[in-house]
Protein backbone atom coordinates (compact mmCIF):
# COMPACT_ATOMS: atom_id res chain seq x y z
CA UNK A 1 0.00 0.00 0.00
CA UNK A 2 1.49 3.37 -0.99
CA UNK A 3 2.68 5.57 1.79
CA UNK A 4 2.01 9.30 1.97
CA UNK A 5 5.11 11.31 2.74
CA UNK A 6 5.14 14.98 3.64
CA UNK A 7 8.21 17.17 3.18
CA UNK A 8 9.23 20.75 2.39
CA UNK A 9 10.87 22.22 -0.72
CA UNK A 10 13.37 24.95 0.24
CA UNK A 11 13.47 26.34 -3.31
CA UNK A 12 9.78 27.11 -3.71
CA UNK A 13 9.14 27.31 0.05
CA UNK A 14 6.16 25.00 -0.16
CA UNK A 15 4.98 21.89 1.68
CA UNK A 16 5.09 18.89 -0.58
CA UNK A 17 3.04 15.72 -0.33
CA UNK A 18 4.22 12.71 -2.34
CA UNK A 19 2.98 9.17 -2.65
CA UNK A 20 5.68 6.56 -2.12
CA UNK A 21 4.78 3.26 -3.74
CA UNK A 22 5.62 -0.25 -2.51
CA UNK A 23 8.18 -0.63 -5.27
CA UNK A 24 10.10 2.41 -3.97
CA UNK A 25 10.11 1.05 -0.42
CA UNK A 26 11.22 -2.32 -1.73
CA UNK A 27 14.07 -0.68 -3.69
CA UNK A 28 15.23 1.04 -0.51
CA UNK A 29 15.21 -2.27 1.34
CA UNK A 30 17.49 -3.88 -1.23
CA UNK A 31 19.68 -0.80 -1.78
CA UNK A 32 23.24 -1.04 -0.35
CA UNK A 33 22.75 2.25 1.48
CA UNK A 34 19.24 1.44 2.62
CA UNK A 35 17.79 4.53 0.95
CA UNK A 36 16.58 5.52 -2.53
CA UNK A 37 15.86 8.88 -4.10
CA UNK A 38 12.55 9.86 -5.70
CA UNK A 39 12.19 12.97 -7.83
CA UNK A 40 9.39 15.51 -7.74
CA UNK A 41 9.49 18.09 -10.56
CA UNK A 42 8.59 21.69 -9.63
CA UNK A 43 8.72 23.73 -12.83
CA UNK A 44 12.33 24.88 -13.13
CA UNK A 45 13.78 22.65 -10.39
CA UNK A 46 13.56 19.11 -9.10
CA UNK A 47 13.29 18.04 -5.47
CA UNK A 48 15.00 14.71 -4.72
CA UNK A 49 13.55 13.07 -1.62
CA UNK A 50 15.56 10.29 -0.01
CA UNK A 51 13.34 7.54 1.34
CA UNK A 52 14.31 4.63 3.59
CA UNK A 53 12.87 1.12 3.74
CA UNK A 54 10.22 2.25 6.22
CA UNK A 55 8.98 4.90 3.87
CA UNK A 56 10.36 7.76 5.96
CA UNK A 57 12.11 10.77 4.53
CA UNK A 58 15.84 10.77 5.18
CA UNK A 59 16.75 14.11 3.52
CA UNK A 60 16.14 16.21 0.43
CA UNK A 61 18.20 17.95 -2.22
CA UNK A 62 17.20 20.51 -4.88
CA UNK A 63 18.56 20.41 -8.45
CA UNK A 64 18.03 23.03 -11.17
CA UNK A 65 16.51 21.72 -14.39
CA UNK A 66 18.42 22.59 -17.61
CA UNK A 67 15.14 22.97 -19.43
CA UNK A 68 12.07 23.78 -17.36
CA UNK A 69 9.32 21.19 -17.40
CA UNK A 70 6.03 22.01 -19.00
CA UNK A 71 3.49 22.98 -16.37
CA UNK A 72 1.59 19.83 -17.11
CA UNK A 73 -1.71 21.56 -16.62
CA UNK A 74 -2.59 20.96 -20.27
CA UNK A 75 -3.31 17.43 -21.35
CA UNK A 76 -1.51 16.31 -24.52
CA UNK A 77 -3.38 16.41 -27.81
CA UNK A 78 -3.51 12.82 -29.01
CA UNK A 79 -3.27 12.20 -32.75
CA UNK A 80 -5.72 9.48 -33.90
CA UNK A 81 -4.12 6.23 -35.04
CA UNK A 82 -5.37 6.58 -38.62
CA UNK A 83 -3.14 9.64 -39.13
CA UNK A 84 -0.11 7.62 -38.10
CA UNK A 85 -0.63 5.11 -40.93
CA UNK A 86 1.21 7.48 -43.26
CA UNK A 87 4.32 7.12 -41.10
CA UNK A 88 6.04 3.87 -42.02
CA UNK A 89 9.23 4.18 -39.93
CA UNK A 90 7.94 6.20 -36.98
CA UNK A 91 6.30 4.27 -34.15
CA UNK A 92 5.38 7.33 -32.16
CA UNK A 93 6.23 10.96 -31.53
CA UNK A 94 5.69 13.72 -29.06
CA UNK A 95 5.99 17.39 -29.90
CA UNK A 96 6.34 19.82 -27.00
CA UNK A 97 5.74 23.43 -27.97
CA UNK A 98 7.23 25.53 -25.23
CA UNK A 99 5.72 28.91 -25.95
CA UNK A 100 2.23 27.53 -26.46
CA UNK A 101 2.66 25.09 -23.55
CA UNK A 102 1.20 22.46 -25.83
CA UNK A 103 1.99 18.78 -26.22
CA UNK A 104 0.98 16.86 -29.32
CA UNK A 105 1.61 13.16 -29.45
CA UNK A 106 0.73 10.06 -31.38
CA UNK A 107 1.78 6.48 -30.74
CA UNK A 108 1.08 3.37 -32.76
CA UNK A 109 1.60 1.26 -29.67
CA UNK A 110 2.82 1.54 -26.09
CA UNK A 111 6.45 2.58 -26.11
CA UNK A 112 9.04 3.12 -23.41
CA UNK A 113 12.05 4.39 -25.36
CA UNK A 114 11.97 7.67 -27.23
CA UNK A 115 14.79 9.80 -28.62
CA UNK A 116 14.47 13.41 -27.57
CA UNK A 117 15.94 16.53 -29.11
CA UNK A 118 15.54 19.88 -27.42
CA UNK A 119 15.32 23.23 -29.12
CA UNK A 120 14.58 26.79 -28.12
CA UNK A 121 10.95 26.72 -29.16
CA UNK A 122 10.13 23.02 -29.28
CA UNK A 123 11.26 19.60 -28.14
CA UNK A 124 10.62 16.53 -30.23
CA UNK A 125 10.58 12.97 -29.02
CA UNK A 126 10.60 10.17 -31.53
CA UNK A 127 10.32 6.41 -31.44
CA UNK A 128 11.59 4.79 -34.61
CA UNK A 129 11.81 1.25 -35.97
CA UNK A 130 15.59 1.20 -36.35
CA UNK A 131 18.16 3.53 -34.83
CA UNK A 132 20.83 4.93 -37.13
CA UNK A 133 23.04 8.03 -37.04
CA UNK A 134 20.80 9.73 -39.58
CA UNK A 135 17.82 9.58 -37.16
CA UNK A 136 19.62 11.82 -34.67
CA UNK A 137 20.64 14.22 -37.45
CA UNK A 138 17.06 14.48 -38.71
CA UNK A 139 15.75 15.10 -35.20
CA UNK A 140 18.25 17.94 -34.78
CA UNK A 141 17.28 19.41 -38.14
CA UNK A 142 13.58 19.18 -37.24
CA UNK A 143 14.06 21.00 -33.96
CA UNK A 144 16.20 23.70 -35.62
CA UNK A 145 13.47 24.09 -38.22
CA UNK A 146 11.03 24.96 -35.45
CA UNK A 147 13.43 27.55 -34.10
CA UNK A 148 13.83 29.02 -37.61
CA UNK A 149 10.06 29.10 -38.05
CA UNK A 150 9.93 31.44 -35.05
CA UNK A 151 7.68 29.15 -33.06
CA UNK A 152 4.66 29.69 -35.32
CA UNK A 153 2.80 26.42 -35.38
CA UNK A 154 0.16 24.94 -37.67
CA UNK A 155 -0.74 21.32 -37.28
CA UNK A 156 -1.22 20.52 -40.96
CA UNK A 157 2.25 21.73 -41.96
CA UNK A 158 3.78 19.97 -38.97
CA UNK A 159 2.08 16.77 -40.11
CA UNK A 160 3.53 17.18 -43.62
CA UNK A 161 6.97 17.65 -42.03
CA UNK A 162 6.53 14.47 -39.99
CA UNK A 163 5.68 12.51 -43.14
CA UNK A 164 8.66 13.96 -45.00
CA UNK A 165 11.11 13.25 -42.16
CA UNK A 166 9.67 9.76 -41.71
CA UNK A 167 10.22 9.08 -45.41
CA UNK A 168 13.82 10.29 -45.44
CA UNK A 169 14.93 9.35 -41.94
CA UNK A 170 17.37 6.65 -43.03
CA UNK A 171 19.28 8.90 -45.45
CA UNK A 172 21.72 11.51 -44.18
CA UNK A 173 20.07 14.93 -44.20
CA UNK A 174 21.76 17.66 -46.26
CA UNK A 175 23.21 20.67 -44.47
CA UNK A 176 20.21 22.80 -45.42
CA UNK A 177 17.54 20.32 -44.23
CA UNK A 178 16.56 22.58 -41.32
CA UNK A 179 15.94 25.47 -43.74
CA UNK A 180 13.91 23.22 -45.98
CA UNK A 181 11.78 21.88 -43.10
CA UNK A 182 11.21 25.39 -41.79
CA UNK A 183 9.90 26.43 -45.22
CA UNK A 184 7.45 23.55 -45.01
CA UNK A 185 6.42 24.48 -41.46
CA UNK A 186 5.73 28.05 -42.58
CA UNK A 187 4.32 27.11 -45.99
CA UNK A 188 0.83 28.44 -45.25
CA UNK A 189 2.23 31.87 -44.44
CA UNK A 190 4.93 32.46 -47.03
CA UNK A 191 5.07 33.05 -50.77
CA UNK A 192 7.79 34.16 -53.18
CA UNK A 193 8.23 36.62 -55.99
CA UNK A 194 10.52 36.13 -58.96
CA UNK A 195 13.29 38.47 -60.14
CA UNK A 196 12.54 38.21 -63.85
CA UNK A 197 15.96 39.36 -65.03
CA UNK A 198 17.81 36.95 -62.76
CA UNK A 199 15.52 34.15 -63.91
CA UNK A 200 16.19 35.02 -67.54
CA UNK A 201 19.96 34.83 -67.03
CA UNK A 202 19.51 31.56 -65.18
CA UNK A 203 17.34 30.13 -67.98
CA UNK A 204 20.04 30.96 -70.53
CA UNK A 205 22.63 28.88 -68.65
CA UNK A 206 23.36 25.80 -70.80
CA UNK A 207 23.82 23.61 -67.70
CA UNK A 208 21.51 24.99 -65.05
CA UNK A 209 20.19 22.99 -62.13
CA UNK A 210 16.77 22.28 -63.70
CA UNK A 211 18.31 19.06 -65.00
CA UNK A 212 18.43 17.69 -61.44
CA UNK A 213 14.70 18.14 -60.81
CA UNK A 214 11.62 16.36 -62.19
CA UNK A 215 8.85 17.93 -60.12
CA UNK A 216 9.59 21.58 -60.89
CA UNK A 217 11.46 23.84 -63.31
CA UNK A 218 11.98 27.53 -63.90
CA UNK A 219 8.77 27.79 -65.94
CA UNK A 220 6.68 26.42 -63.08
CA UNK A 221 8.53 28.63 -60.63
CA UNK A 222 7.36 31.68 -62.56
CA UNK A 223 3.83 30.32 -62.85
CA UNK A 224 3.49 29.89 -59.05
CA UNK A 225 4.98 33.26 -58.18
CA UNK A 226 2.88 35.05 -55.55
CA UNK A 227 1.10 31.90 -54.32
CA UNK A 228 1.73 30.47 -50.87
CA UNK A 229 4.08 27.48 -50.73
CA UNK A 230 1.20 25.49 -49.26
CA UNK A 231 -0.80 25.92 -52.49
CA UNK A 232 2.20 24.88 -54.59
CA UNK A 233 2.78 21.75 -52.50
CA UNK A 234 -0.89 20.67 -52.35
CA UNK A 235 -1.57 17.20 -53.80
CA UNK A 236 2.14 16.44 -54.13
CA UNK A 237 3.71 13.24 -52.89
CA UNK A 238 6.48 13.39 -50.33
CA UNK A 239 9.34 13.11 -52.85
CA UNK A 240 7.89 15.93 -54.93
CA UNK A 241 7.48 18.09 -51.82
CA UNK A 242 11.18 17.59 -51.03
CA UNK A 243 12.22 18.40 -54.60
CA UNK A 244 10.11 21.53 -54.84
CA UNK A 245 11.32 22.93 -51.51
CA UNK A 246 14.92 22.09 -52.40
CA UNK A 247 14.51 23.90 -55.72
CA UNK A 248 12.95 26.94 -54.05
CA UNK A 249 15.88 27.16 -51.64
CA UNK A 250 18.29 26.84 -54.58
CA UNK A 251 16.53 29.69 -56.37
CA UNK A 252 16.60 31.81 -53.22
CA UNK A 253 20.36 31.26 -52.96
CA UNK A 254 20.72 32.61 -56.46
CA UNK A 255 18.58 35.69 -55.75
CA UNK A 256 16.15 34.51 -58.40
CA UNK A 257 13.31 34.56 -55.88
CA UNK A 258 12.57 36.55 -52.77
CA UNK A 259 10.46 34.92 -50.05
CA UNK A 260 7.95 37.08 -48.17
CA UNK A 261 5.16 36.75 -45.60
CA UNK A 262 1.85 36.25 -47.39
CA UNK A 263 -0.99 38.23 -45.92
CA UNK A 264 -4.34 36.63 -45.09
CA UNK B 1 59.75 27.85 -74.12
CA UNK B 2 57.37 26.00 -71.82
CA UNK B 3 54.78 23.78 -73.53
CA UNK B 4 51.23 25.21 -73.51
CA UNK B 5 49.16 24.29 -70.48
CA UNK B 6 45.80 24.08 -72.22
CA UNK B 7 44.83 22.34 -75.43
CA UNK B 8 44.01 23.99 -78.74
CA UNK B 9 40.23 23.43 -78.61
CA UNK B 10 39.96 24.85 -75.07
CA UNK B 11 42.08 27.78 -76.18
CA UNK B 12 39.81 28.56 -79.17
CA UNK B 13 36.65 28.43 -77.09
CA UNK B 14 37.96 30.87 -74.50
CA UNK B 15 39.24 33.25 -77.19
CA UNK B 16 35.82 33.32 -78.86
CA UNK B 17 34.13 34.58 -75.67
CA UNK B 18 36.34 37.64 -75.63
CA UNK B 19 34.86 38.72 -78.94
CA UNK B 20 31.57 39.35 -77.11
CA UNK B 21 33.25 41.90 -74.85
CA UNK B 22 34.52 43.82 -77.88
CA UNK B 23 31.12 43.61 -79.51
CA UNK B 24 29.38 45.12 -76.45
CA UNK B 25 31.88 47.93 -75.94
CA UNK B 26 29.84 50.60 -77.81
CA UNK B 27 26.78 49.72 -75.71
CA UNK B 28 28.85 49.94 -72.53
CA UNK B 29 30.11 53.38 -73.55
CA UNK B 30 26.59 54.63 -74.19
CA UNK B 31 25.18 53.23 -70.97
CA UNK B 32 28.03 54.60 -68.83
CA UNK B 33 26.60 58.09 -69.27
CA UNK B 34 24.24 57.21 -66.40
CA UNK B 35 27.02 56.41 -63.94
CA UNK B 36 28.45 58.75 -61.27
CA UNK B 37 31.16 61.07 -62.59
CA UNK B 38 34.30 59.40 -61.20
CA UNK B 39 33.37 55.91 -62.33
CA UNK B 40 32.08 57.15 -65.69
CA UNK B 41 35.33 59.04 -66.40
CA UNK B 42 37.45 56.05 -65.50
CA UNK B 43 35.50 53.65 -67.71
CA UNK B 44 35.39 56.17 -70.58
CA UNK B 45 39.16 56.57 -70.50
CA UNK B 46 39.60 52.77 -70.58
CA UNK B 47 37.19 52.43 -73.51
CA UNK B 48 38.92 55.26 -75.40
CA UNK B 49 42.25 53.51 -74.99
CA UNK B 50 40.75 50.29 -76.36
CA UNK B 51 39.17 52.04 -79.34
CA UNK B 52 42.67 52.86 -80.67
CA UNK B 53 43.16 49.12 -81.26
CA UNK B 54 41.47 46.72 -83.63
CA UNK B 55 39.56 43.89 -82.01
CA UNK B 56 41.07 40.45 -82.57
CA UNK B 57 39.74 38.48 -85.53
CA UNK B 58 37.96 35.52 -84.01
CA UNK B 59 35.20 33.37 -85.44
CA UNK B 60 32.21 33.17 -83.14
CA UNK B 61 29.34 30.74 -83.45
CA UNK B 62 26.23 32.70 -82.38
CA UNK B 63 24.26 29.44 -82.01
CA UNK B 64 26.70 28.02 -79.47
CA UNK B 65 24.65 27.90 -76.20
CA UNK B 66 27.60 29.17 -74.16
CA UNK B 67 28.20 32.10 -76.51
CA UNK B 68 24.50 32.91 -76.45
CA UNK B 69 24.42 32.73 -72.65
CA UNK B 70 27.38 35.09 -72.26
CA UNK B 71 26.15 37.55 -74.85
CA UNK B 72 22.55 37.77 -73.67
CA UNK B 73 23.43 37.78 -69.97
CA UNK B 74 25.90 40.61 -70.40
CA UNK B 75 23.30 42.50 -72.43
CA UNK B 76 20.74 42.13 -69.64
CA UNK B 77 23.23 43.19 -66.99
CA UNK B 78 24.35 46.22 -68.98
CA UNK B 79 20.70 47.23 -69.38
CA UNK B 80 20.52 47.45 -65.61
CA UNK B 81 23.85 49.19 -65.22
CA UNK B 82 22.83 51.61 -62.50
CA UNK B 83 21.74 48.73 -60.24
CA UNK B 84 24.88 46.71 -61.00
CA UNK B 85 27.32 49.58 -60.56
CA UNK B 86 25.58 50.85 -57.42
CA UNK B 87 25.80 47.57 -55.54
CA UNK B 88 29.45 46.86 -54.94
CA UNK B 89 29.40 44.39 -52.10
CA UNK B 90 29.51 40.73 -53.18
CA UNK B 91 26.34 39.99 -51.22
CA UNK B 92 24.43 42.35 -53.49
CA UNK B 93 25.77 41.08 -56.78
CA UNK B 94 22.41 39.41 -57.39
CA UNK B 95 22.27 38.19 -60.94
CA UNK B 96 25.98 38.77 -61.53
CA UNK B 97 26.24 35.66 -59.42
CA UNK B 98 24.17 33.79 -62.02
CA UNK B 99 26.54 34.98 -64.76
CA UNK B 100 29.57 33.67 -62.86
CA UNK B 101 27.85 30.40 -62.06
CA UNK B 102 27.00 29.98 -65.75
CA UNK B 103 30.64 30.58 -66.74
CA UNK B 104 32.07 28.23 -64.12
CA UNK B 105 29.51 25.49 -64.83
CA UNK B 106 30.11 25.70 -68.61
CA UNK B 107 31.72 22.92 -70.59
CA UNK B 108 34.51 25.29 -71.66
CA UNK B 109 35.50 26.01 -68.07
CA UNK B 110 35.43 22.31 -67.25
CA UNK B 111 37.67 21.62 -70.27
CA UNK B 112 40.04 24.31 -69.00
CA UNK B 113 40.20 22.74 -65.55
CA UNK B 114 40.73 19.25 -66.98
CA UNK B 115 43.58 20.50 -69.17
CA UNK B 116 45.19 22.31 -66.23
CA UNK B 117 44.80 19.57 -63.65
CA UNK B 118 46.18 16.88 -65.98
CA UNK B 119 49.54 18.69 -65.65
CA UNK B 120 49.50 18.40 -61.84
CA UNK B 121 49.12 14.73 -61.21
CA UNK B 122 52.54 14.53 -59.52
CA UNK B 123 52.05 17.24 -56.89
CA UNK B 124 53.02 16.72 -53.28
CA UNK B 125 50.60 15.50 -50.62
CA UNK B 126 48.05 17.98 -49.45
CA UNK B 127 44.72 19.59 -50.23
CA UNK B 128 43.58 21.59 -53.21
CA UNK B 129 42.58 25.09 -52.18
CA UNK B 130 40.56 27.35 -54.41
CA UNK B 131 40.07 31.07 -53.79
CA UNK B 132 36.58 32.36 -54.58
CA UNK B 133 35.46 29.16 -56.34
CA UNK B 134 32.03 30.60 -57.27
CA UNK B 135 29.78 27.51 -57.63
CA UNK B 136 32.79 25.27 -57.01
CA UNK B 137 32.73 23.31 -60.27
CA UNK B 138 36.46 23.76 -60.89
CA UNK B 139 37.37 22.62 -57.40
CA UNK B 140 35.01 19.62 -57.46
CA UNK B 141 36.37 18.47 -60.84
CA UNK B 142 39.99 19.03 -59.77
CA UNK B 143 39.48 16.98 -56.59
CA UNK B 144 37.82 14.18 -58.57
CA UNK B 145 40.69 14.04 -61.09
CA UNK B 146 43.48 14.14 -58.51
CA UNK B 147 41.67 12.18 -55.79
CA UNK B 148 42.44 14.85 -53.21
CA UNK B 149 40.49 16.67 -50.55
CA UNK B 150 39.50 20.21 -51.47
CA UNK B 151 38.69 23.45 -49.71
CA UNK B 152 36.89 26.32 -51.40
CA UNK B 153 37.10 29.69 -49.67
CA UNK B 154 34.64 32.34 -50.82
CA UNK B 155 33.86 35.75 -49.39
CA UNK B 156 30.28 35.49 -50.65
CA UNK B 157 28.02 33.47 -48.29
CA UNK B 158 25.57 32.65 -51.07
CA UNK B 159 28.27 31.23 -53.32
CA UNK B 160 29.45 29.13 -50.38
CA UNK B 161 25.93 27.71 -50.05
CA UNK B 162 25.77 27.09 -53.81
CA UNK B 163 29.08 25.22 -53.69
CA UNK B 164 27.77 23.04 -50.83
CA UNK B 165 24.59 22.47 -52.83
CA UNK B 166 26.52 21.05 -55.80
CA UNK B 167 28.71 18.93 -53.53
CA UNK B 168 25.62 17.46 -51.84
CA UNK B 169 23.84 16.87 -55.12
CA UNK B 170 26.80 14.96 -56.56
CA UNK B 171 27.53 13.06 -53.32
CA UNK B 172 30.91 14.72 -52.95
CA UNK B 173 32.18 14.39 -49.40
CA UNK B 174 35.84 15.31 -49.87
CA UNK B 175 35.26 18.97 -50.79
CA UNK B 176 34.39 21.61 -48.23
CA UNK B 177 33.20 25.15 -48.86
CA UNK B 178 33.61 27.89 -46.28
CA UNK B 179 32.79 31.57 -46.24
CA UNK B 180 35.53 33.74 -44.86
CA UNK B 181 37.77 36.64 -45.73
CA UNK B 182 40.94 35.74 -47.67
CA UNK B 183 43.03 37.02 -44.77
CA UNK B 184 41.61 34.32 -42.46
CA UNK B 185 42.15 31.25 -44.64
CA UNK B 186 45.00 29.88 -42.54
CA UNK B 187 42.59 29.52 -39.59
CA UNK B 188 40.74 26.87 -41.59
CA UNK B 189 43.66 24.90 -42.99
CA UNK B 190 44.33 21.64 -41.18
CA UNK B 191 46.56 20.16 -43.90
CA UNK B 192 49.24 21.56 -46.23
CA UNK B 193 48.10 23.04 -49.53
CA UNK B 194 49.43 21.11 -52.51
CA UNK B 195 47.68 23.12 -55.21
CA UNK B 196 46.22 26.61 -55.05
CA UNK B 197 43.65 27.46 -57.73
CA UNK B 198 42.81 31.05 -58.68
CA UNK B 199 40.91 30.37 -61.89
CA UNK B 200 37.34 31.45 -61.13
CA UNK B 201 36.21 34.74 -62.80
CA UNK B 202 35.30 36.24 -59.39
CA UNK B 203 39.03 36.78 -58.85
CA UNK B 204 39.15 39.17 -61.83
CA UNK B 205 37.25 41.71 -59.72
CA UNK B 206 39.67 41.62 -56.80
CA UNK B 207 42.61 44.00 -56.60
CA UNK B 208 45.47 42.03 -58.14
CA UNK B 209 48.18 43.25 -55.80
CA UNK B 210 46.06 42.21 -52.83
CA UNK B 211 45.22 38.88 -54.47
CA UNK B 212 48.86 38.10 -55.25
CA UNK B 213 49.87 39.02 -51.70
CA UNK B 214 47.28 36.52 -50.38
CA UNK B 215 48.51 33.84 -52.78
CA UNK B 216 52.05 34.43 -51.56
CA UNK B 217 51.05 34.21 -47.88
CA UNK B 218 49.01 31.02 -48.33
CA UNK B 219 51.41 29.05 -50.55
CA UNK B 220 53.93 27.05 -48.54
CA UNK B 221 57.10 25.43 -49.84
CA UNK B 222 56.46 23.10 -52.81
CA UNK B 223 52.91 24.40 -53.19
CA UNK B 224 51.90 24.77 -56.85
CA UNK B 225 49.67 27.62 -57.94
CA UNK B 226 47.49 27.99 -61.03
CA UNK B 227 45.72 31.20 -61.91
CA UNK B 228 43.67 32.62 -64.76
CA UNK B 229 43.67 36.41 -64.63
CA UNK B 230 43.51 39.32 -67.04
CA UNK B 231 46.76 41.28 -67.10
CA UNK B 232 47.96 44.20 -69.18
CA UNK B 233 50.55 43.21 -71.73
CA UNK B 234 52.11 46.67 -71.42
CA UNK B 235 51.44 49.34 -68.85
CA UNK B 236 49.84 51.73 -71.33
CA UNK B 237 47.73 49.08 -73.04
CA UNK B 238 44.29 48.57 -71.47
CA UNK B 239 42.89 45.04 -71.25
CA UNK B 240 39.41 44.45 -72.76
CA UNK B 241 38.18 43.11 -69.41
CA UNK B 242 39.03 46.33 -67.59
CA UNK B 243 36.02 48.55 -68.46
CA UNK B 244 33.67 45.72 -67.40
CA UNK B 245 35.62 45.01 -64.21
CA UNK B 246 35.52 48.70 -63.36
CA UNK B 247 31.71 48.66 -63.36
CA UNK B 248 31.92 46.79 -60.07
CA UNK B 249 35.34 47.49 -58.62
CA UNK B 250 38.17 49.96 -59.06
CA UNK B 251 40.75 47.53 -60.28
CA UNK B 252 43.76 48.64 -62.30
CA UNK B 253 45.33 45.55 -63.73
CA UNK B 254 48.98 44.71 -63.32
CA UNK B 255 51.20 43.95 -66.27
CA UNK B 256 52.32 40.40 -66.98
CA UNK B 257 55.90 41.36 -66.30
CA UNK B 258 55.21 42.98 -62.93
CA UNK B 259 53.20 40.00 -61.75
CA UNK B 260 55.91 37.62 -62.91
CA UNK B 261 58.50 39.72 -61.09
CA UNK B 262 56.41 39.73 -57.94
CA UNK B 263 56.06 35.97 -57.96
CA UNK B 264 59.77 35.52 -58.55
CA UNK B 265 60.63 37.99 -55.79
CA UNK B 266 58.38 36.13 -53.36
CA UNK B 267 60.20 32.87 -53.91
CA UNK B 268 58.27 31.17 -56.69
CA UNK B 269 60.02 29.21 -59.43
CA UNK B 270 58.98 27.41 -62.63
CA UNK B 271 56.81 30.43 -63.45
CA UNK B 272 54.95 30.07 -66.76
CA UNK B 273 52.41 32.28 -68.47
CA UNK B 274 50.18 31.19 -71.33
CA UNK B 275 48.35 34.00 -73.12
CA UNK B 276 44.75 33.19 -73.98
CA UNK B 277 43.58 36.35 -75.71
CA UNK B 278 43.46 38.93 -72.91
CA UNK B 279 43.60 36.32 -70.16
CA UNK B 280 46.76 34.76 -68.82
CA UNK B 281 47.00 31.29 -67.42
CA UNK B 282 49.95 31.19 -65.05
CA UNK B 283 51.56 28.48 -62.96
CA UNK B 284 54.35 28.55 -60.41
CA UNK B 285 55.84 26.54 -57.56
CA UNK B 286 56.93 27.93 -54.20
CA UNK B 287 60.59 27.10 -53.49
Amino acid sequence: MPKILKTFCPKCNSNITVEVSDSVISSAKYSPTGIVGVVDIHGDHALVIYVDSNGHERGTRVYTLLSPAISGERKPVIIPLRYLDALSNTLGFRLILKKEDLIIEGFKRRLDILFKCQGLTADIELAIRKITGSVIKWLRAFVRAFDRAGGKFRFDTFYKCMILVDNMIYTNPPGHSDMLLSLLLRSRDIAYRVNIKALKIYSLMPRNIDRYYKAIDSGMLLKYSGRTLYEILADRNVNEVWEILDYILAMKRRDIIEIFEAKG
Amino acid sequence: MAPPIIGKSTFSRIISYEAILWYLLPKLKKICLNLPAGRKDRIFSLINNLSTRKPPRVSVNPHDPEIRFLHESLNLILDDIEYVAGNLSPSKWGYLRNLFEGIVQSESYRMLIRDIISKFKGIKDGVILELNPSSGRGLIDACKILGRRGLGVDQDPLFTEIGKEYAYRENIDNVEFICTDLSKISDHLSAPVALLLVTSPINWFIDQRYLLSKIVSIAEVNCSIVGLLPFRERDEEVNIFEPYINLVSENRLMTVLSSENQLSYEGFSKITFQKIGSLYLFTAVKR
